[in-house]
């Protein structure tokens, strides 16, 4: 434990309430320590070596997009999450975080590479432009799976969802813009960010056209509107999943949604669909969503082994960002897992690392506090086994029969991030939630309470009645998801905190973590 | 050789010297937040028109 209570000394002594980067790094004992600082190096020199040829895009790029800035600091978001961490804990969270900036490095290095606001009248740039997709942040970009010579970056994800995730205050500005521009400020400000940064005209000029989806919520549909608006001479697509997903009538429907999608992207591309890359791609999604799967098995025993945001922004960032097409990711998902099973075997044999308290987390999270779940079990012993962030399509695609791969497809657009439970009703919401608790035998659930979210608060007193009966601790947490001016993290940890000690009759096992000023930090 | 080995192992020494130092005191991220907080003022001060 990081805490020593005969100094008094504990991890909250890092924060530092006047400057944005920690006062300096843990020491973790030599091993963890030297083996922190051959992930911190690596990670230097992985960027260098990926972005160094692009320096003069970067730079330029830096005085024209406010939101590439935070990615300078993505070494701090990897020490946010790995603070207090030793041994194999420490581990699977630097494998895991490390997946997630290899892949949003090499597509900011794509976008040096073809944006117009960049790359002036270059023809390279151009050729690059004309033979690559654009996504919208909450569209994963699945359905190139069957257009292995066409390239793709979700502008939004790496312009809002990213930047927001590394950098507590990096949508504020844009937020600010949209509100101002005249959008009510009570819209979610997930939205709202990519809203703002259309109004500032601050995308990248990336791709021939763009793909994007139907979130059922009000904020996501005026956000589709004003993109739509925003991107003039880029002809759109939207995919728009059935919302009644558990019915099979609708199936039929969400498959010639995607039939007409891939029509889209032949005619705009000039590309034929390709079944072979196809079902290359999805073998490799189905061993991805089979490694997803056995954490969350492993993570259902007495001996949960990757926890936490190691778990959950993983899986986003390999669903949402890569569609399950990395293989640098999948080289990870398979290490991770091989690593997981042999610390389940250590700590089993020797009943050792059970969580004083296990929880799941549920409802959408605060882009800004992404280590929220790191927190409480460093404070307060509570870890998280899993999270509904992580629970995304895993289902296999039928390899072979082109019609029920077409389904299984469909099926994963209908369970993307935010579409199946907090938009999927109250079957999908309400009722999953138990179905997980018992899954994963937890008597304690954060709930995520995202102030501008309708519908989850539509429910939030059904869920405190099921709860109640079940005696199931709903911890909820307010939260703003993309701005901390609402709620602060410091009032996110307060709530958490009073629930603590005034229901569990609680001592924290770091007190220095109980109450500090973090508003300026990354 | 011999000559070549050790001052090959001194730099190697010296290297990891300065970047541990960096490592541990944070000095990467303190001079990011250097950074960091000029680019945003720089950002801050464009005039930039909302529109669509």
């Amino acid at each position: 434990m990081a805490y020593d209570p005969k100094t008094g000394k504990g991890l909250g002594r890092f924060y530092d309430a006047d400057h944005r980067a920690f006062k300096f790094r843990e020491w973790k004992g030599l091993k963890d320590t030297l083996y922190d600082y051959g992930r911190w190096m690596y990670l230097y020199c992985f960027m260098a070596a990926k972005l160094g040829p692009y320096a003069p895009q970067m730079v330029k790029g830096m005085l024209r997009y406010r939101w590439l800035v935070p990615y300078l600091t993505a070494a701090n978001m990897v020490d946010r999450h790995t603070i207090g961490q030793r041994g194999k804990e420490l581990q699977y969270s630097h494998k895991q975080f490390f997946s997630v900036l290899h892949h949003s490095v090499i597509k900011v290095k794509e976008i040096m590479q073809r944006d117009a606001n960049l790359n002036g009248n270059s023809k390279k740039a151009e050729a690059l432009r004309n033979n690559t997709v654009m996504f919208d942040e909450m569209t994963p970009s699945l359905i190139m799976m069957g257009f292995p010579t066409l390239d793709w970056i979700d502008i939004a994800m790496m312009s809002v969802g990213m930047p927001s995730e590394v950098d507590q205050n990096s949508c504020v500005y844009y937020i600010d813009a949209i509100e101002h521009f005249g959008l009510a400020p009570d819209v979610c400000p997930e939205p709202a960010t990519e809203c703002g940064v259309a109004v500032t005209d601050d995308y990248p000029r990336v791709g021939k056209c763009y793909v994007t989806s139907s979130m059922p919520c009000d904020g996501a549909v005026q956000q589709t509107a004003l993109m739509t608006r925003y991107l003039k001479g880029v002809d759109i697509f939207q995919i728009t999943p059935p919302q009644r997903i558990n019915e099979p009538e609708v199936q039929e429907y969400a498959v010639k949604n995607l039939k007409k999608a891939i029509k889209f992207i032949e005619d705009e591309m000039g590309v034929k669909w390709d079944w072979d890359a196809f079902w290359k791609n999805a073998e490799m999604y189905n061993q991805m969503a089979e490694c997803m799967i056995e954490k969350w098995d492993v993570n259902a025993t007495d001996y949960p082994q990757v926890c936490g945001a190691a778990l959950a922004l993983q899986r986003e960032f390999e669903f949402m960002g890569a569609a399950c097409m990395d293989k640098y990711m999948l080289k990870t998902d398979l290490e991770v897992t091989k690593m997981m099973h042999k610390g389940y075997e250590h700590d089993s044999k020797l009943g050792v690392n059970k969580p004083k308290y296990r929880c799941i987390v549920w409802a959408c999270p605060a882009h800004y506090y992404t280590n929220f779940a790191n927190w409480a079990d460093l404070c307060w012993g509570v870890r998280c086994v899993n999270d509904m962030e992580a629970m995304l399509s895993y289902l296999p695609i039928t390899i072979g029969d082109k019609e029920q791969a077409l389904k299984d497809l469909a099926r994963c657009y209908e369970r993307m991030m935010m579409r199946s439970h907090t938009n999927g009703g109250y079957v999908n919401l309400l009722d999953e939630l138990w179905k997980m608790c018992d899954r994963f035998n937890v008597n304690i659930v954060i709930m995520y309470d995202h102030v501008s979210c309708r519908n989850v608060g539509g429910l939030h007193g059904l869920f405190e009645d099921e709860a109640r009966k079940r005696g199931i601790h709903l911890i909820w947490v307010p939260h703003d998801v993309m701005d901390p001016r609402t709620v602060s993290r410091r009032e996110m940890r307060d709530a958490f905190n009073k629930y603590m000690i005034n229901v569990f009759r609680e001592e924290p096992l770091d007190p220095t973590l109980l109450d500090y000023e973090d508003n300026l930090s990354w | 050789m011999k000559k070549v080995f050790v001052k090959a192992a001194k730099i190697a020494a010296s290297v990891f010297a300065v970047t541990f130092a960096a490592y541990i005191t944070n000095a990467d991220m303190k001079l990011v937040e250097r950074l960091y907080d000029a680019l945003i003022k720089y950002h801050d001060s464009r005039h930039v028109e909302e529109k669509l």
